[in-house]
């Protein structure tokens, strides 16, 4: 690395001293700030092993930290009513094969994970449970967000 | 006498923005540090098994179901206990009473298939704060139990 840069340095001094120019370091420090505006307002969509949406909100959830696992079961049901298991969408039909596909799989847990919209139908929420329960599964865990509640 | 207007003076100030990327470097870590490790929290429930039976059979009179019920016109649904109407804030207080004799804490919960599904979590949650150890999701309605 070090004679590389010797070397651009011998050839073209010009283009070194280009380097440390204002303008170069400003485009560089803008690049930085829109990756970081994008991980500051765009965070929820990096889980991208399950479809994002608006998760209810309690107050008293437990931790699911096997939910994080990459080969979690994750069965996202939308404010339309649209299943997704993990990131594909399918139809309340597929899930009983997809689920039991995956359970061959020693190592996967026999867990799904239901990830609803907070407005999404509890009819279609169901369809996604009564899926999960053809494919052998008794287990579910309901996704939640965490309700902060104001100290004022 | 001559002089020359290109450059080769003294350049004039300039901002020092070094720091400035470092700070945002910093920043860029912490957020993802911040994303990689957000928690995930979640209900644990179950989804009972169907009876074997022929017939479907009334659930039992020590069984607690919590019912939530659409309500018109907008109006946030209503809950029961086994048929009985209970106001949203007095669910806890209703299931503690409820619970803290018994040795087996479980309890089902139904809806209407148009109820949101925020309900269902709020009902699952307060449940379980109350002291209920587990929680089926009746997915589907027996014949004897509708209203």
């Amino acid at each position: 690395m070090g004679t590389v840069v010797a070397m651009v340095r011998h050839r073209s001094p010009k283009l070194f001293s280009d380097f440390n120019n204002l303008q170069f370091v400003a485009v560089f420090g803008s690049v930085l700030f829109v990756v970081l505006l994008f991980l500051m307002t765009d965070s929820p969509h990096y889980h991208s092993r399950s479809y994002s949406v608006d998760l209810p909100k309690t107050l008293h959830p437990v931790s699911m930290p096997w939910a994080n696992r990459d080969d979690a079961m994750i069965v996202t049901v939308t404010r339309d009513g649209q299943i997704y298991f993990g990131v594909n969408r399918i139809v309340p039909a597929e899930l009983p094969e997809r689920i039991t596909e995956r359970l061959k799989d020693q190592s996967v847990e026999r867990k799904v994970y239901i990830k609803a919209d907070m407005r999404a139908r509890w009819g279609a929420v169901k369809l996604a449970c009564d899926a999960a329960h053809q494919a052998g599964i008794l287990r579910v865990g309901v996704l939640v967000d965490k309700k902060r509640v104001s100290a004022f | 006498m001559a002089f020359s207007m290109a450059g080769g003076g003294a350049r004039g100030p300039q901002i020092n923005v070094t720091p400035l990327i470092d700070v945002l470097l910093t920043l860029i870590i912490m957020f993802m540090l911040v994303v990689s490790m957000d928690p995930e929290y979640g209900e644990k429930a179950q989804i009972p098994q169907p009876n074997n039976t022929p017939k479907p059979t009334e659930p039992g009179p020590r069984t607690i179901v919590i019912q939530i019920v659409l309500a018109q016109n907008g109006q946030p649904p209503s809950v029961k206990i086994n048929r009985q109407d209970v106001r949203w804030e007095d669910l806890e207080t209703e299931l503690t009473r409820i619970y803290i004799s018994r040795v087996e804490k479980i309890a089902f919960v139904r809806g209407d298939a148009d109820v949101d599904f925020q309900y269902v979590a709020d009902v699952i949650d307060r449940a379980h704060h109350a002291g209920v150890q587990r929680i089926g999701l009746m997915t589907k309605d027996l014949a004897g139990d509708a209203d």
